[in-house]
């Protein structure tokens, strides 16, 4: 606009608010994302140094060194040994799984304008429950838990075909029918799943079942990341560069369209990419609630709802609370362990009610 | 402001759905300078074809066409052409300087941060609506007129050419409107166009160059205001009795009453379902 048009306003403030503009979100973002990364490092370390066997942190950070060929400090060979074969793939596993789940949770809340949108929405986690479920009433659990994994990706991917077949009404899928489809297939996959449940004899496979369904990275390895790494890679780079998309797409269809998206395509893409990196996450670890859910309100309150931040900071948050969460798990009750998913939904829970309480003070969220 | 001549043109346009036509034949063209109403009854097709021209939805029949210097604008259409629906989700956390902001998207590459550039433009849009002291609230914390105010400033701040605008009024109290559309016939005069969907036909004689009368999807008239708010014209489409009155400044008002309310039948254009 022109300086005529400028003066007939008559508002010389509005530099100020250039100003205004300038400082929201972005400086925050710097900040959130260097806690962030710090939380993260912390966690990591102290899952590594935590367990049956304590190793100082110390020797953690001279062991990780060794491996890049820097000498610091100290360690036993024994301590390398538990660090690279058990305690590392775990703290990966985890770091992956907990940014898929996080990114999945925030992407699907601006895709269906919902705040309590999570990534299993559109039927992953509960395909991928009948799927595992199945796998082990079988006897695959005792073949291999590839088997496992395997039966509860096809699962995944399964429920979410059938949900978008389901809620594509004249082969254009809508956002509120995609809702509904999804609660039903969840709904109709969950009694399949109690119903193989009731028929397994109450054994080993049971007590398998019951494990998986509560999630963890209990048999976490090498083996499991260099599966899981790529496709997760994959997606989570197509959500963190669809912040822009995100952002329109979260107010309106109409704006996103007006705006130049191709609405369409965007949201088959961004649901692609959600799914893959959930049904990955959920085949190497079971199904872990609240992380999705939660993570990214949390978020919200500190940094704002610009989806260009919000999903890198879902991301490193989702990952340092799942490897934290898993953590605890392995420690709090030993030399017993509880399932990370028990620890993220008796803690996620809590949380999460405290968000809806102050969310009538914030608005913050909107139901 | 603008740098490129543009011509939006509708030729023919229909739309169906559900069996039926919503908008049939409608033809407008708009071109830099102009504010044009899109006026009519309840279910006329007004929105629809508001949307169509926005190209949020694809013609049944006929074609919309948006050039810039003579050619199809293309993938940057964007950037000279904006539309404002009737309402907005307030699901959206964003604050209201956020979603000015986000007008600016088009003008950047996919990963591109803002520049100064952009932050003046969103700025000055909402200086130029009277929502600059609302940029660090949130949307959803508004209230409608105001989030309808942010929303024409979010427009403003994304399109240099034409705004299509769905209701703009509707939440609007009395001084809003009026400097609304004020506002609107200031940039219009600068080169800009409108179309604007308006329920209020005092508003759209009153303000507007062009209306166009939408009546059960078909153009019942289009032209001056003077032509087209013509008392038979309007007793027509309305089915009531209209009275329409201009004074010296340009103002209009119209009046209706019920008709004889035992005969509908006796009427050709009688009250209508």
């Amino acid at each position: 606009m022109d300086a005529k048009l400028i003066s007939a306003v008559e508002d010389p403030r509005w530099e100020a608010t250039e100003a205004q503009l300038r400082a929201q979100g972005a400086r925050r973002f710097a900040a959130a994302m260097v806690a962030l990364a710090g939380l993260w490092v912390f966690a990591a370390v102290a899952a590594v140094a935590n367990g049956p066997v304590r190793i100082p942190p110390g020797h953690v950070v001279s062991s990780l060194a060794s491996r890049a060929g820097i000498d610091v400090g100290t360690h036993t060979e024994r301590e390398r040994l538990v660090i690279e074969r058990l305690r590392l793939p775990r703290v990966v596993l985890a770091t992956l799984a907990g940014a898929s789940l996080a990114a999945a949770g925030a992407t699907m809340q601006a895709l269906f304008r919902n705040p309590l949108a999570d990534p299993g929405l559109l039927g992953v986690s509960s395909g991928a429950a009948t799927g595992a479920v199945a796998a082990i009433a079988a006897g695959l659990g005792a073949v291999s838990m590839w088997w496992v994994s395997g039966a509860a990706f096809g699962g995944a991917l399964g429920a979410v075909a059938l949900v978008y077949v389901l809620g594509s009404p004249g082969g254009r899928p809508a956002p509120s029918s995609l809702l509904l489809a999804g609660i039903a297939v969840s709904a109709f996959l969950g009694s399949v799943t109690a119903v193989i449940i009731a028929l397994v004899p109450p054994d080993e496979a049971l007590r398998g079942i019951l494990f998986w369904l509560a999630g963890g990275f209990a048999g976490a390895s090498w083996d499991y990341v260099r599966v899981a790494v790529f496709p997760v890679a994959a997606g989570l780079a197509v959500l963190g560069a669809a912040g822009r998309p995100l952002n329109l797409l979260a107010i309106s269809d109409d704006i996103a369209a007006t705006s130049g998206v191709r609405v369409g395509r965007t949201r088959a893409a961004l649901l692609g990419a959600t799914t893959l990196v959930t049904a990955v996450s959920v085949s190497v670890s079971g199904t872990i609630g609240f992380v999705g859910l939660v993570v990214p309100h949390l978020l919200r309150l500190v940094i704002g709802s610009d989806y260009r931040y919000l999903l890198p900071a879902s991301m490193l948050a989702g990952a340092a609370v799942l490897v934290g969460a898993d953590t605890v798990a392995r420690t709090v009750v030993r030399p017993a362990e509880l399932q990370v998913g028990m620890v993220t939904a008796l803690i996620g829970a809590p949380v999460f009610a405290a968000i809806l309480l102050r969310q009538r003070s914030r608005l913050a969220i909107q139901v | 402001m603008r740098t490129s001549q543009f011509v939006l043109s509708a030729e023919g346009v229909g739309y169906r759905a559900g069996g039926r036509w919503l908008v049939r034949d409608v033809s407008l063209t708009v071109t830099p300078g102009e504010f044009v109403a899109v006026i009519g009854p309840n279910g006329a097709g007004k929105s629809t074809f508001a949307r169509l021209l926005a190209g949020l939805l694809r013609p049944a029949s006929g074609r919309v066409r948006f050039e810039l210097d003579g050619q199809a604008a293309g993938p940057r259409a964007a950037r000279h052409l904006a539309y404002v629906p009737q309402s907005v989700p307030e699901a959206a956390g964003f604050t209201a300087g956020e979603m000015v902001l986000m007008g600016r998207y088009p003008h950047r590459g996919a990963l591109a941060r803002e520049t100064r550039e952009d932050r003046e433009a969103a700025a000055m849009a909402m200086a130029w609506m009277g929502v600059l002291e609302l940029a660090g609230r949130r949307f959803a914390t508004l209230s409608g007129g105001e989030r309808q105010r942010v929303m024409v400033a979010r427009a403003l701040a994304q399109a240099d050419s034409l705004v299509i605008l769905d209701e703009p009024t509707a939440s609007l109290d009395v001084r809003h409107q009026l400097e609304l559309l004020e506002r609107l016939r200031l940039l219009a005069s600068a080169g800009m166009a409108f179309v604007v969907v308006l329920h209020d036909l005092q508003l759209a004689g009153r303000w507007c160059d062009r209306l166009l009368l939408l009546d059960r999807g078909t153009a019942a008239a289009s032209g001056a205001p003077r032509e087209v708010l013509d008392p038979a014209v309007l007793s027509r489409v309305y089915g009531l009795e209209a009275r329409v009155s201009w004074d010296e400044g340009g103002a209009c008002r119209v009046d209706f009453g019920l008709r004889e309310r035992f005969a509908p039948a006796a009427s050709p254009g009688g009250v209508r379902r």
